[in-house]
């Protein structure tokens, strides 16, 4: 095979080193070596194209859910921006519906309409049920006040004030924080939520997640539903309210689920879940207890703390092995020792080198397949690549992966948006509906990770069929619900650091940084919940 | 199509957010190639479909009514990619040869079209097993081991299969007279 055919065929299938390049460059100086080149490369790209991935649709529908679409922006925003026009109220109207702050569902928009120039934009789910004010005497009107701010509602970045009576519709995936401590309700599309007060929020259709901080013993946090009532110390659970009833599903804490007589109620506890119907009914519908067969990685009590299944030392200098000190064994091997650098604040690589595991992470994989859920902690500060990298050819840099090869995976965190290396944080992981891929996609992709040099903690968790969120420095950035799950995972993948597991010795997709640590649960966790 | 495409606009411009899938499944193959056409490989030409499409959806309200909507995204898509053409540095003559004669051919829309239906004819000339290994490797993404399992071959002579096989396909495309 001619030497020009052999280089242009290998730059096909993967990076050339910078010898070959050189070479290839010196062997395209005669006018016919370069036809024959841009033939062949153009048959390679002719092929690329002919193939479209027909997995990408969902991909791109996914991007578009998550993206900051100004018609989503603008559907959000006419629900929850009673506040800004209550404003304009006169001020007889607005002492009414302070008055009546802690027990109506908001501002109707009748009222927004009586002394608005043009009619509010869309219907705004707010009622005042206080009788009806004859209008004031037209006296000097002082400026009134800015109702408090209770809660912020955000999509993607579109952050909205809510004060009482304020109320979000969600059409794409919302999140709602309540002003004054953590507490958070990731709401589904559909879902509706309504501000009642500081302490009294009322989901009126679809599904919540919430996270409820710390609450004080007299002063619960209170979430009503049209069937029930849910009296909070602080806790996580799931909340889905259909027109038949309402159902709660606990992650963690303990809360009082009671109907809206007060004639039933139960308290419930982690992993435990109850409904109350429409016709006021409460019914345990626990989960059966765990399969008592033995689990092959021991698993954390539920109300004990975290513990995971995986978890290295990247300060111990132990020559060419990283050591596994949560006691799973998954030690791995450092390809080359010379290429990282470990002291007390880590291991930082300083070329590209793969640290793979000697034998496939199977017990690693199985768990997390076993409980339909993970969570990775990340802790490291990404460093570019020399500049005498070809960064156009390495792909998505791997982070962390559990894979057989840059097209085989179960899981990759991996940072480089179209191989620059820079931007992106990547999650990926196989989803059932993709069963003719063994590439895990679509990518969760976010933005903004590793926009600069600096040390960043990541806490990736997702459940099976749930929700994928990534924290970052203790700020959640990225929540979204999807169906993927864990049926597919291969369990003789290995885990790699630093580069893709494959053939190449020093592996390909090359990340360059430190680690400063590193643990995986076969838990969703959230950062207040880890050790 | 233009009308289905406008009452499917419509439809998201309303909300419906569902329907912009319908929108991007019809318009999904011609977006694809227009961004392959500029020389990525797969990963890369995902990311760039994926973001032609957000920006489309960001921009419905701008789409003419008695436009095609394909017609449209591909033209996002186009933008998109020689935006990536110049982004991306070319340390080596053969890159930057490549890329030239990539965007030359990018210059004119309809000439990708009449290469790759050379190029499918080509491909369709091949033995059964060059056929498999190109449409493995390319259309299903299975990578050579995944491959040589199937055809009960080693890795190795896999491998050179796939490679004769494209060089067949470039001798095939020469002898047509297409452009390459």
């Amino acid at each position: 095979m001619r030497r020009l055919d052999e280089l242009a065929l290998r730059l096909m299938d993967g990076p050339l080193s910078p010898t070959e390049h050189a070479e290839l460059d010196a062997l395209i100086a005669d006018p016919a070596n370069e036809q024959r080149f841009l033939q062949l490369m153009s048959v390679h790209h002719g092929l690329v194209a002919l193939t479209p991935d027909a997995t990408e649709t969902g991909a791109v529908m996914r991007a578009v859910w998550r993206t900051e679409s100004s018609a989503a922006r603008i559907k959000v925003r006419r629900k929850i921006a009673p506040r800004r026009r209550r404003r304009s109220q006169p001020p007889v109207l607005v002492f009414a519906l302070a008055a009546a702050a802690l027990l109506v569902v908001g501002l109707g928009a009748i009222l927004a309409s009586r002394s608005s120039p043009v009619p509010p934009p869309a219907p705004v789910e707010v009622v005042d049920p206080t009788p009806p004010v004859p209008p004031p005497t037209p006296v000097v009107q002082p400026e009134q006040p800015a109702a408090p701010i209770l809660a912020v509602a955000s999509v993607r970045g579109e952050r909205d004030e809510l004060s009482a009576g304020g109320s979000v519709t969600a059409s794409v995936p919302a999140r709602v924080d309540r002003v004054g401590d953590d507490t958070t309700v990731a709401l589904e599309p559909g879902a509706e939520l309504e501000i009642l007060a500081a302490d009294r929020w009322r989901l009126t259709r679809g599904l919540g997640e919430w996270v409820i901080a710390p609450q004080p013993a007299d002063r619960p946090f209170r979430i009503a539903t049209p069937h029930a009532e849910i009296t909070v110390l602080g806790t996580g659970f799931e909340l889905a309210i259909d027109p038949t009833g309402s159902e709660i599903r606990m992650r963690t804490g303990l809360v009082r689920f009671a109907n809206l007589a007060g004639t039933a109620s139960t308290d419930l506890g982690a992993g435990e879940a109850a409904r109350i119907d429409a016709d006021g009914v409460l019914t345990r519908i626990d989960q059966p207890p765990p399969d008592p067969a033995p689990q092959p990685v021991e698993r954390p009590a539920p109300a004990g703390p975290a513990v995971a299944i995986a978890r290295w030392d990247f300060s111990a200098d132990d020559g060419e092995v990283l050591r596994d000190i949560s006691g799973g064994g998954l030690d791995l091997r450092i390809g080359d020792p010379a290429r990282v650098q470990r002291g007390p604040d880590g291991m930082r690589l300083l070329a590209p080198v793969r640290i793979l595991s000697d034998e496939p992470a199977s017990a690693l994989s199985r768990a997390i397949r076993d409980s339909g859920a993970f969570t990775v902690v990340l802790d490291v500060t990404p460093a570019r690549l020399p500049p005498d990298y070809d960064v156009a050819d390495i792909g998505t840099a791997r982070i962390v992966t559990i894979s057989a090869d840059p097209y085989q995976r179960n899981l990759t965190v991996g940072q480089g948006e179209l191989r620059t290396g820079w931007d992106v944080c990547s999650l990926r992981v196989r989803a059932p509906q993709m069963a003719t891929s063994h590439n895990g996609l679509p990518a969760y992709i976010t933005r903004g990770v590793f926009d600069e040099e600096r040390r960043v903690r990541l806490v990736i968790s997702y459940a099976a069929g749930g929700v994928m969120r990534l924290w970052q420095d203790g700020e959640l950035v990225h929540d979204e619900r999807d169906r993927g799950g864990f049926d597919g995972w291969d369990l003789g993948y290995h885990l790699a650091l630093g580069a893709e597991v494959g053939t190449d010795a020093d592996g390909m997709r090359p990340w360059l940084g430190t680690y400063h640590a590193l643990a995986i649960y076969d838990q969703v966790l959230s950062p207040q919940e880890l050790p | 199509m233009a009308s289905g495409d406008r009452q499917l606009v419509e439809a998201v411009l309303a909300g419906d957010l569902d329907r912009y899938e319908e929108l991007v499944t019809g318009a999904h193959e011609g977006v694809w190639r227009t961004v392959a056409a500029i020389g990525l490989d797969r990963e890369a030409c995902r990311d760039l479909v994926q973001q032609a499409f957000v920006d489309a959806y960001r921009q419905l309200s701008k789409f003419r009514s008695d436009g095609d909507f394909g017609s449209w995204a591909r033209g996002i898509a186009r933008n998109l990619a020689r935006k990536e053409l110049r982004r991306r540095s070319c340390r080596y003559r053969h890159e930057d040869r490549l890329r030239s004669h990539l965007e030359q051919q990018h210059q004119h829309e309809e000439e990708p079209d009449a290469r790759l239906a050379a190029l499918r004819r080509c491909r369709d000339r091949l033995s059964d097993d060059s056929r498999t290994v190109i449409d493995r490797y390319y259309g299903a993404g299975d990578d050579i081991d995944g491959i040589a399992a199937a055809l009960k071959r080693t890795a190795a002579a896999t491998k050179q299969l796939l490679w004769r096989s494209r060089l067949a396909l470039r001798k095939c495309i020469e002898a047509q007279g297409e452009p390459a």
